[in-house]
């Protein structure tokens, strides 16, 4: 479980602080497959960053009672001018796994071949995110946080993903950022609708999404 | 589904992100190194040379500063040798400017990195700092090795002393460059005056000069300069009873743990405002 309580985030704006989140109080169960819905720049990206305790809030706090997966994004948790490979055996320390099971199963998941050895700064958006969705497999989480990432991926991958991932029987939590409501609809039971700070909890994705529409 | 997928155990929650003080701490250990490696692969590369470099540098810098000064001062001044002389001035400033430097840009160029919630600011910093530490020991190590076995170079008299001046140098090396490392990213103007401020501080750093050549009620100001105690130390290590050496251990003392308390505050600091990407 993911416990979120009070939440707040603000960023220097241009007038003052800009409110980006505001007494946010949700909780993330076990196998729970949420959606966060809104508009650009409504905090998605934030709110997930916060989950992910990469940034720190204003005030209140998050609890991980299970294993949270890094935000899988489009920018971030790479080292650019390091090869793949250097990225692997980084993250192979930090996570303390052994490099050479995780090496196995990012060659056989992200398909990367050579390209391992080239500098992740020279990777496609595609290759980077077959790389962060093959090592956070690798690493095994209980739950995932993924920042809209998925779309950028090609048929091949986007099939691994559901299978590993993305489809209930995978058995992992997850909370997921997209404006693909096919998508959301198809793949998670419950929505997050973020909208001028506040965030709204929804238990049936179809309301989520017609809110989300309206907005 | 690919195969390993399937054949992986779950693990349970405590192996991905330990629990429990001396487990975090080992943890933080274990980041710090591997922030380490990531760092000598960046900046040395795989081939040529690699980190041999961390030593070539500032072994570059020394002789060429070695053979400008005995050009100018025939061997000697006040006494003193002058390869001696110099390489146990450069070499420390070798490392402070370095832990500086590679402090202020630290940020910047590991952003990524703190997407992994156990990578945090000061793991950065400690990581590169560490490193400068590294390679300046190991630098001056070399290099007066090669300058001993040439025979222009004799070993210090009080190695405690020696030790103790370079312990110091370090610290407050080390300090300079967490608070510098974060400054610099609350503030970005900050950045263009580190520039100035080194170099202000170079000539009242006790690079260029001993305590005990100073008339003696400059000396008594010149002892607030900590880098200048540390410098004493080391000299008076270095070349024993044949000079007269000057420094207050409790000053330097105390400047050194309140920089570094400082900088570890910031440091906390500083996470709770970045905005990461």
């Amino acid at each position: 479980m993911i416990r979120v309580e009070q939440l707040r985030k603000t960023y220097p704006g241009h007038h003052g602080r800009h409110v980006v989140l505001d007494d946010v109080n949700i909780e993330v169960q076990p196998g729970q497959r949420l959606a966060v819905l809104g508009r650009n720049g409504a905090g998605k990206s934030t709110f997930i960053r916060l989950l992910g305790k990469v940034e720190l809030p204003d005030r209140g706090r998050v609890e991980h009672h299970m294993s949270v997966s890094w935000p899988l994004g489009f920018s971030g948790s790479f080292q650019g001018s390091l090869s793949g490979l250097d990225n692997v055996r980084f993250i192979a320390r930090i996570y303390r796994r052994e490099y050479g099971a995780l090496r196995a199963f990012v060659d056989d998941f992200a398909e990367l071949g050579d390209f391992l050895y080239q500098p992740v700064k020279t990777y496609s958006s595609g290759m980077r995110a077959r790389l962060a969705f093959a090592l956070s497999l690798a690493i095994q989480f209980d739950c995932y946080l993924v920042d809209e990432v998925i779309m950028v991926g090609d048929q091949r991958f986007h099939a691994r993903c559901r299978e590993a991932l993305f489809d209930r029987q995978a058995g992992r939590a997850l909370v997921l950022a997209s404006h693909d409501t096919h998508f959301v609809r198809q793949t998670c039971d419950a929505a997050l609708v973020l909208d001028k700070g506040k965030v709204r909890f929804y238990s049936d994705v179809d309301e989520a999404l017609s809110v989300y529409e309206s907005l | 589904m690919p195969s390993s997928e399937a054949a992986a155990p779950a693990r349970p929650l405590r192996s991905v992100l330990p629990v429990g003080l001396m487990a975090a701490a080992r943890l933080q250990m274990i980041v710090i190194g591997a922030l380490m490696m990531r760092e000598i692969h960046t900046r040395y590369g795989r081939e040529n040379l690699g980190f041999i470099w961390l030593i070539a540098e500032p072994f570059v810098f020394c002789m060429g500063v070695i053979g400008v000064w005995s050009a100018l001062h025939e061997g000697y001044q006040h006494g003193v040798p002058i390869l001696a002389f110099v390489l146990t001035g450069y070499m420390p400033l070798t490392l402070w400017r370095h832990c500086v430097q590679r402090a202020v840009h630290c940020f910047r160029a590991n952003a990524s990195l703190l997407y992994h919630r156990q990578v945090r600011m000061l793991d950065l910093l400690i990581a590169r700092i560490v490193l400068e530490v590294y390679g300046a020991l190991i630098a001056y190590a070399v290099i007066a090795f090669i300058f001993w076995a040439l025979g222009f170079y004799q070993l210090p008299k009080d190695w405690a002393l020696f030790y103790l001046g370079w312990g110091y140098i370090i610290a407050f090396s080390a300090g300079l460059g967490l608070v510098m490392g974060c400054v610099s990213e609350m503030a970005e103007w900050s950045e263009k005056l580190v520039g100035p401020f080194m170099y202000f501080l170079l000539p009242i750093s006790g690079v260029f000069f001993m305590a005990d050549w100073l008339p003696a009620r400059y000396r008594e100001w010149a002892l607030y300069v900590p880098t200048l105690n540390a410098f004493e130390m080391i000299r008076g290590g270095q070349f024993g009873p044949s000079v007269r050496v000057h420094y207050d251990l409790a000053y330097t003392s105390w400047f050194c743990a309140i920089q570094f308390a400082l900088g570890l505050i910031l440091c906390r600091r500083v996470h709770r405002h970045l905005v990461i990407e």
